[in-house]
């Protein structure tokens, strides 16, 4: 097993290059540069940037090399001193930008996806069992519903009841006099408030996905022979619910857990924006639209990581539910 | 067969017009029709018939663990000599109850046909072995343990305590159905119901397993209700048989004089479409003709009628057959050995 995941791990290394090669190449394929984006900003805004201006700015920020140096150097700088280079848009260390935003995010996805496992599971388990019911077709038309609506226009109609009933629209994580005070309970409070709108409009498709899955799993595992001879053994139905189908229909479940991983540490983007929430999300999408190549590039790298993690973690953990390929471990 | 004691010929098990219907898109489905039979201690009954006939269906009622979509109606009556000697009432109690799940396991015992299947692929062996033994007989796990071991050495597999937290897939076809009979029996039941136990395994497994389920019955002196459409595995291992068609038992009969003397011409037909040691190989082994109707809102009528060579037209096609004791022990559902007009003023009360 452990011969196993440091395989993986070695293997991930070429993979993660290859990627950040590729990363570098799609940041360089728009039209412009950074300072191009600067330069027209700036014309609109009335001031004058000529092309001298500009040149100046190519070379101090180290934009007039070739691309495949300035990829040497990022690559360089991030494996000598662990520097991901500098983001222009907020004149700071990429690192620095995503520390800023790290906290929050975690905090919405963790407690999103917390939201997602905790209502999917035991509501795929009822339907299932309780297949052909009212409540199953309840619950089945409202995952339906949680599958096709949009996510941006969920956010504005949850917007507008709260404003509606509540005379606030709970925009962002936190009410204006909360922003920039230390943390204390009060301000705790005031997240929990904020996070109900994001999390349910986050969470919706991702439960009501675990629904459909959770329900499809749980009556495969209901007609199979090994709950009959549970049942023969004079088992009560609550023990063998819980013992046989539903630990079986956990393994698929579980198994994709780590794809989430990606999720969880960059948040959703399109959501985060009408909701106006600071997460990494939103940061992505601007830093890919200025050309903040550094903090972009940084960003997909990152991503691409999480990913390449997030499948090796499905696998241990599909190793470890699954016996049938647990035992194919020790065997070697 | 079994030598039989005085004692051994007292009744466990009564069936009594066991009905079980199923309800479908396109109707209900009959697919238990009016079947009795009696399991003595002891005693081996076979119920054969082919796929579809309800032999399972009824062999799963018997313990209530047929899918609710089943309507079962009738009377099954569960004479355990420990109990006091007071009958149960299977069918009155509640499936999921307390009652008869104290009955399921430890009284009356299942064994099933796919050993891959009914073992959960997540536990070990001895895991769900140990479950049976916890429930019904010990609450102490070192005590269940024992159990489950020398259960398991009983079956005839070795090396126990590695076999004990094996998974099933580690476990060869044999092997797991060793492994299913030593967790059917661990709570020494008093009927062991197996519903085709040999079926998915090879046949010089099959005589090992037939074999060892022959021994543990001499030991333990538990009755057996074994299902089948093996008339061979019946011949091996039964005192009575029990033949099914369509949802009701059309001949039954002590093992030798079944086989010597069938009666209905499904019996017949049967038997002249198994292999004989000596026969001659050039014949082409007979067959039955024709297929298993649906019953789905069949008139009174005999089931086997369109496939019957002996049939009687304006009789078979127009009456439900009633059973005819031809012998003392020997009973069957056709026209040929009873007089229609029996039947016939009894169908007359439904037109």
């Amino acid at each position: 097993m452990l011969q196993y995941t440091l395989k993986r791990i070695l293997l991930a290394v070429p993979v993660v290059i290859f990627i950040s090669v590729i990363v570098f190449y799609i940041i360089q394929l728009p039209p412009g540069d950074y300072v191009s984006n600067y330069a027209a900003e700036m014309s609109v805004a009335g001031e004058v940037f000529t092309q001298e201006d500009m040149a100046a700015m190519r070379a101090d920020l180290g934009l007039d090399r070739p691309v495949f140096e300035q990829y040497l150097i990022w690559v360089r700088d991030i494996v000598v001193h662990g520097d991901f280079g500098f983001s222009f848009n907020y004149n700071k260390p990429v690192m620095a930008v995503i520390q800023q935003y790290m906290g929050l995010t975690l905090t919405v996805s963790l407690v999103t996806m917390a939201f997602q496992y905790l209502v999917a599971i035991p509501v795929g388990i009822y339907c299932a069992v309780k297949q052909y019911s009212a409540g199953d077709y309840f619950f089945s038309g409202l995952s339906f519903l949680g599958m096709a609506t949009p996510h941006f226009l969920l956010a504005v109609i949850l917007m507008f009841l709260s404003y509606t009933w509540f005379g606030d629209p709970l925009l962002g994580l936190f009410s204006a006099e909360y922003v920039n005070a230390a943390w204390s309970m009060d301000k705790a409070m005031d997240l929990a408030k904020h996070m109900v709108i994001p999390v349910i409009v986050i969470g919706l498709s991702g439960t009501a996905d675990l629904i459909r899955v959770m329900r499809g799993q749980m009556l495969d595992e209901l007609n199979k022979p090994n709950v009959v001879t549970a049942r023969a053994k004079g088992l009560s139905e609550r023990k063998i619910l819980l013992k046989y189908p539903t630990r079986a229909a956990l393994n698929p479940i579980v198994s994709t857990f780590g794809w989430s991983l990606t999720s969880i540490f960059t948040g959703s983007t399109i959501t985060a924006i009408v909701l106006n929430l600071p997460i990494q999300g939103p940061v992505m999408f601007n830093a890919l639209l200025g050309q903040d190549m550094y903090l972009a590039g940084t960003w997909l790298l990152f991503m691409a990581l999480l990913t390449v993690l997030g499948t090796l973690i499905s696998d241990i953990l599909l190793a470890w539910l699954d016996p049938k390929i647990r035992t194919e471990f020790r065997g070697t | 067969m079994t030598t039989q004691t005085a004692h051994a010929q007292q009744p466990l098990l009564r069936v009594q017009d066991l009905k079980i219907r199923i309800r479908l898109d396109n109707g209900v489905m009959q697919a238990v029709d009016g079947v009795d039979f009696e399991i003595r201690q002891g005693q081996t009954l076979g119920l054969v018939g082919e796929s579809g006939c309800g032999k399972s269906l009824t062999s799963r009622a018997l313990i209530g663990i047929n899918p609710k979509e089943c309507e079962t109606t009738g009377d099954i009556t569960f004479m355990s000599p420990s109990e006091s000697g007071k009958p149960v009432e299977l069918l009155s109690l509640n499936p999921n109850g307390r009652q008869i799940r104290a009955i399921r396991g430890r009284r009356i015992a299942m064994i099933f046909q796919e050993p891959m299947t009914a073992f959960s692929p997540m536990y070990t062996i001895g895991n769900q072995i140990m479950e049976a033994i916890l429930l019904h007989r010990t609450k102490n796990k070192k005590e269940a343990k024992k159990i489950a071991l020398e259960m398991l050495s009983k079956v005839g597999i070795s090396d126990q305590e590695k076999r004990f937290d094996q998974y099933p897939h580690e476990f060869s076809g044999g092997m797991r159905q060793r492994a299913m009979i030593s967790m059917a029996l661990s709570c020494n039941p008093e009927l062991l119901i197996a519903d085709e136990p040999t079926t998915a395994l090879d046949v010089t497994i099959q005589a090992q397993v037939l074999e060892l389920m022959k021994e543990l019955q001499q030991e333990f002196g538990m009755a057996i209700l074994l299902v089948t459409h093996d008339l061979g595995i019946i011949a091996e291992m039964c005192d009575e048989v029990a033949v099914m068609y369509l949802g009701k038992i059309v001949e039954q009969a002590p093992v030798k004089e079944l086989f010597a003397n069938p009666k209905h011409p499904y019996t017949k037909g049967l038997l002249k479409s198994m292999p004989r040691l000596g026969g001659d190989r050039s014949r082409r082994l007979d067959s039955i003709e024709g297929s298993v109707p649906v019953p789905i809102d069949m008139p009174p009528m005999c089931g086997f009628y369109d496939r019957c060579k002996d049939r009687i037209d304006g009789v078979c096609n127009r009456m439900a057959v009633p059973a005819t004791r031809i012998a003392d022990n020997h009973t069957v559902r056709c026209f040929l050995y009873s007089e229609p007009g029996e039947a016939n003023s009894h169908v007359q009360a439904h037109p």
